[in-house]
């Protein structure tokens, strides 16, 4: 018992210390990381900064190490910040239905008659500025409203269905596929910048899901299959608010994983392989776009001749088995480590949950500027669809580059937390968990260097 | 040797094990007594019998003494890096 008293006492002394250390040391990174990304010449290596941002992370690791008492941790998983809910009017939930159809409508519409040029046409701002950008972040951040909004769903509740039993070995496979598929389409085409193309596959997914809803039935296709919805179920896995009748609550991003409160439901195999594929296409995003991948990859690629959709296709497949496989190596480490009878299968779907938060760090990162950047120019292809004015972008301030350095390093913060409250979940005592750790924190290590390198090289 | 349990977790026993510890309370099945004791006060401590309570506060003595000694390297470690750290931005803009 003696051992234990001057233990709390000292590691709280430690604890006070180091933390102080630590914010001292934050605003050195914080200072650092906005300079690569200017004009300026850099004062500090781009080396040496993504060696802090790695170093973040596990001192990020060593701290929350000592943190071992169970009832600590579901106390800070329990602490909330309770709001009193404004009493609004209800929103009418056919309202919803048939604005969010008429958006989905006027979009594609727009995409054909609208002015072809990018930043002057409502269905590509709308799209890609307002909807992937901005309304992703409002998932991931508030709560995913997608299963009200989704026009698709909408529709696919009027049109009759043959109500066939979805096969349970294709599991979450379509979705996957989709959401690579997808991702495929946007780095391998134009449909970021022209709103023809935009329309046609906009039409396209609207004639696919239609019809899985029709052979299926709506609620099951858009549990299991499709792949915009599944993506934004697990965003909203890690919200920071819970909502009740009347009050709203903030809290930590893991909390509703580990009370079990999100809608993604119990982790499966499959779910394993769509949270990579989601964090996979968040880093292949930010990837394609430096100028190191496109000079020494693509163009030489290209010379020889392949087309780029075959090259993005063969580096998509490619890269997406190899996160699959790092991961998969790291819980079979995992499972050496902490001597435990739970099966790799089962670790490697209790941990995959604690990748979403990397993920969204990521998403906030790669997207904040840009949706600062274009969204003046959304607003006046509200006000004048056909024959908006010209747009000029305007230069972002200085410190938005500091927080996308900051969103990347919380992003990996809250996935080292998510692991460690997951350990103490499953694996007995207070040492095994904490030692078994250790791979998936070197994998975020490295994982957090990789993604600093990508957001601070210069791009095209 | 797969078996389902109600937690939603399949454990696996491998061939070459020794011992198998089975939680009487639940189906988690652990290598050694001392896990299987742990995780009984940790996941049923209503429900645990007397004995149990007794090995459990003499295991997590030892236990929190090899804690504290984790712990002790764990702030070592992060003294070690923010020394290591600053050294190398110190030469870094130095030189
Ligand atoms: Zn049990």
């Amino acid at each position: 018992m003696k051992g234990n008293f001057l233990f709390k006492h000292v590691s709280q002394l430690f604890f006070s210390i180091t933390l102080g250390v630590c914010f001292l040391s934050n605003s050195v990174v914080a200072h650092a990381g906005g300079l690569p990304l200017t004009n300026e010449p850099a004062i500090i290596p781009t080396w040496l900064f993504v060696l802090t941002g790695g170093v973040i992370i596990g001192i990020s690791f060593l701290f929350v190490s000592l943190v071992t008492q169970r009832q600590l941790i579901d106390k800070i998983n329990g602490y909330h910040l309770s709001l009193p809910l404004p009493r609004l009017p209800r929103l009418n939930t056919p309202i919803l239905t048939l604005v969010s159809v008429f958006l989905l409508l006027y979009t594609i519409l727009l995409g054909f008659i609208g002015p072809q040029n990018p930043t002057s046409n409502f269905a590509i701002l709308f799209v890609w500025v307002v909807w992937w950008a901005g309304y992703t972040m409002t998932v991931y951040l508030f709560g995913n409203t997608w299963e009200q909004l989704n026009p698709w769903k909408s529709l696919s509740t009027i049109l009759p269905t043959l109500n066939l039993s979805y096969p349970s070995k294709l599991g979450s496979w379509p979705a996957s596929v989709g959401l690579l598929f997808f991702i495929l389409i946007e780095v391998g085409s134009d449909i970021t910048y022209s709103p023809y193309l935009l329309s046609c596959v906009l039409l396209f997914y609207t004639v696919l899901t239609l019809l899985g809803s029709f052979i299926y039935g709506s609620d099951t296709w858009f549990k299991n299959a499709d792949p915009i919805s599944k993506f934004f179920r697990y965003y909203g896995a890690v919200s920071l608010l819970t909502y009740s009748n009347n009050s709203i609550n903030i809290h930590l991003p893991g909390t509703k994983i580990m009370n079990k409160t999100n809608d993604a439901g119990p982790p499966a195999g499959h779910q394993v392989l769509f949270i990579i594929t989601i964090l996979f296409i968040t880093t292949y995003d930010g990837l394609i776009s430096t100028q190191f991948w496109n000079s020494k990859i693509i163009f030489p690629l290209l010379s020889f001749g392949i087309p780029i959709l075959i090259i993005h296709f063969i580096f998509l497949l490619f890269g997406h088995g190899l996160f699959y496989a790092i991961y998969h190596y790291a819980i079979l480490i995992m499972h050496r480590l902490s001597s435990t009878y739970i099966s790799i299968q089962s670790l490697n779907m209790q941990f995959a949950v604690s990748l979403i938060p990397i993920a969204a760090g990521y998403h906030l990162a790669h997207f904040t500027g840009y949706l600062l950047t274009f969204f003046p120019a959304f607003f006046s292809t509200i006000l004048h669809p056909l024959q908006p004015p010209m747009f000029y972008p305007n230069h972002l301030p200085f410190w938005i580059s500091i927080f996308t350095l900051i969103f990347i390093l919380l992003g990996h913060i809250c996935s080292v937390w998510i692991s460690h409250c997951i350990s103490f979940k499953l694996f007995s005592g207070r040492l095994q968990p904490l030692r078994s750790q250790y791979p998936l924190i070197f994998v975020m290590i490295l994982y957090t260097m990789f993604s600093l390198w990508i957001v601070t090289s210069p791009s095209v | 040797m797969e078996q389902k349990s109600t937690s939603g977790l399949e454990f696996s026993v491998p061939s070459h094990a020794s011992m198998v510890e089975q939680c009487p309370l639940c189906e988690f099945i652990f290598p050694t007594h001392e896990n299987l004791v742990f995780h009984m006060m940790e996941s049923h401590p209503t429900q645990c019998p007397i004995e149990t309570t007794k090995e459990y506060e003499k295991l997590s003595i030892t236990e929190s003494d090899k804690l504290f000694i984790y712990h002790l390297k764990i702030c070592s470690l992060l003294m070690l890096t923010f020394m290591g750290l600053a050294y190398v931005y110190a030469f870094v803009l130095v030189g």
